[in-house]
């Protein structure tokens, strides 16, 4: 509650400043001189879903959700520095900061963010906003594999090399808390459950999060991700060097992962091509499963490939168009597992959805579509989700 | 901790005031790279030309910082050069509408996206012969950094510029796609203008 006052007074000082004309948005204008940076930018985007399951021996209701609704602030104290924010009411009741970092720009080349940054894995993660992909739900590899929206707090640099069409950013951020009295990582919610989002978090060692894109190809852009390092444990706290039994506990309550991701996006007139592939090879979940009684993998994979076409005209009135998709997505949080975990067939969970979109403007969409899903132990597609949602940024 | 001691250290060592935004740039290497690369002159003078109040009126360049430099050698005129800026997309997200983008008349529109600034070079009969991003602040829509793209501009010389059909679209970058195919329409068009007027 109290952060919802305190944004609340937040936004009410900013709408006062805006309407007694204080000079937060000064832009100079006329010819030969210099464009004062427009200071403050206020943004949003949110979706709102209703979800309803159909098995064969069960009823479900449905589920309508007001799923997320986004404030960013963007401030430019200067040519150099900015300050990006975002925060976000999940479900209408939670609240999270969901980016807050300063940025000091030195050149197109080379910028330094501190804070709480989005971890740049994969492409949903950092292009989020619900107008920019189709389909209700977020791809299942971004839910389960990659923990989108995945941030921690962190530091590193970014830029865009021009002349050879790379964008690329660096950094060193917290990772993934394994243990919090119980172990967090497992087979069935992949690292979804370890997520420190920047709220009291605790790191035992820094991790390494790095993203390159190549856009050299116009409409074509590709990506390649990588995040390396060991995660979080509480029970490094107040540890006894001298005490071995207590500090083989504690180095069995972390694990080491490296993901890689590549991804692909390409349009080619009407037809949206999307598909992205991710690898993680977790070490010491042999030791971690026997402490936790987890059933934590020792691989995991999950990768989508969708076909999107639009049908509308390249150019409407209002840039309308109507793409119904179809995508195929596989995730397997058991694809190796180490002697004392046994294999969990039902991790392998595939997914086609199909479904259709209207982008009423670039900025609001309304969607549909149908999931089927089968796992490892299932002889075909007999669960089903009915989505249909609004998505809209401004 | 001592990766973040190093990280503090780099940015203080790197702190500097701010300078006006195309006055640097002009006089920036890139600038002289490029001038190097068209005419093959290392030392080229850049002398800027006052363009009266009455020419800018009709374009929505005017919202934004543009200064025209004629390029000198050894008193003979190479080409010219503008500077300017367009709106682009913001962080955020590059999915603000038409009327945000360059063509918007409204100056608090630009308010809501992020600009970018631009080097326009024209050879001696007005044609543009090279376009180069110069800054690009935004996590979104800097595809159009991407000479391939750029180079449209260039190739395409008898014909007015329309987005989306001979400049080809740029999916997730619309904003800024549009604005910069706008921004160097207008001022293309102001070249002719200021050539039948003989001001340059």
């Amino acid at each position: 509650m109290k952060s919802i006052n305190l944004f609340i007074k937040v936004n009410l000082i900013l709408l006062f400043n805006i309407l007694s004309g204080n000079n937060l948005f000064s832009s100079e204008t006329g010819p030969a001189k210099i464009t004062q940076p427009n200071r403050l930018a206020i943004g949003g985007y949110g979706q709102i879903d209703a979800s309803k399951s159909f098995g064969r021996n069960e009823m479900n209701n449905a589920v309508l959700d007001i799923h997320r609704l986004i404030v960013i602030m963007n401030y430019k104290f200067n040519q150099k520095l900015r300050l990006f924010t975002e925060i976000e009411l999940e479900h209408v009741s939670e609240v999270y900061v969901e980016q807050a970092y300063l940025n000091y720009r030195f050149s197109n080349l080379l910028n330094i963010r501190g804070g709480l940054i989005l971890v740049p894995m994969g492409i949903i993660n950092e292009y989020h906003e619900p107008n920019t992909f189709n389909g209700v739900l977020r791809p299942l590899t971004d839910k389960i594999i990659i923990p989108s929206t995945w941030r921690e707090i962190g530091v590193g640099i970014t830029g865009l090399i021009t002349s050879a069409s790379i964008n690329y950013q660096l950094f060193l951020v917290n990772g993934f808390n394994s243990y919090t009295g119980a172990g967090t990582l497992n087979g069935t919610n992949g690292f979804r459950k370890a997520r420190q989002k920047g709220a009291e978090s605790i790191m035992t060692s820094p991790n390494f999060a790095g993203k390159v894109s190549y856009f050299g190809v116009p409409q074509l852009k590709l990506n390649i991700s990588a995040f390396i390092g060991k995660t979080e444990s509480e029970l490094f706290n107040n540890l006894n060097k001298a005490n071995t039994e207590l500090v083989a506990r504690a180095d069995s309550s972390i694990v080491g992962i490296q993901m890689f991701t590549g991804s692909m996006q390409y349009k080619l007139k009407n037809l949206y091509v999307r598909g992205q592939y991710s690898f993680v090879n977790i070490s010491n979940s042999y030791n971690y499963n026997a402490f936790t009684g987890n059933d934590l993998g020792s691989a995991m994979t999950g990768y989508y490939a969708e076909l999107g076409y639009n049908l509308l005209k390249l150019k409407t009135k209002d840039d309308s168009e109507l793409i119904p998709f179809i995508r195929f997505t596989q995730i397997n949080t058991h694809k190796k597992v180490e002697r004392n975990t046994l294999r969990n067939k039902a991790y392998k969970v595939s997914q086609i959805t199909m479904g259709i979109g209207y982008k009423i403007t670039p900025l609001a969409m309304i969607k549909t579509d149908i999931q089927f899903v089968k796992n490892g132990n299932d002889a075909n597609y007999a669960n089903y989700t009915v989505n249909v949602g609004l998505g809209f940024s401004f | 901790m001592k990766y973040l001691f190093l990280f503090c250290t780099i940015i203080l060592m790197g702190w500097m005031p701010n300078i006006p935004l195309n006055s640097k740039l002009v006089n920036s290497k890139k600038i002289d790279r490029i001038i190097y690369r068209l005419w093959n002159l290392k030392n080229s003078e850049k002398e800027e030309i006052n363009i009266p109040l009455t020419i800018y009126e009709n374009y929505s360049t005017q919202n934004f910082a543009m200064n025209i430099y004629k390029l000198k050698h050894n008193s003979n005129v190479n080409g010219y050069l503008i500077i300017s800026s367009a709106s682009g997309c913001r962080n955020g997200g590059c999915k603000a509408p038409d009327e945000l983008s360059h063509s918007g008349k409204n100056k608090q529109d630009f308010l809501l996206s992020d600009n970018f600034s631009f080097a326009l070079f024209f050879n001696t009969n007005f044609e543009i012969i090279n376009v180069t991003i110069l800054d690009y602040e935004s996590e979104y829509g800097y595809e159009i950094c991407s000479k391939n793209w750029l180079k449209q501009f260039v190739q395409i010389k008898n014909e007015n510029y329309t987005y989306g059909n001979n400049i080809q679209a740029i999916s997730g970058a619309t904003v800024s796609a549009k604005s910069i195919t706008n921004a160097i329409s207008e001022l293309k068009e102001m070249m002719k203008k200021l050539k039948r007027e003989k001001l340059l």
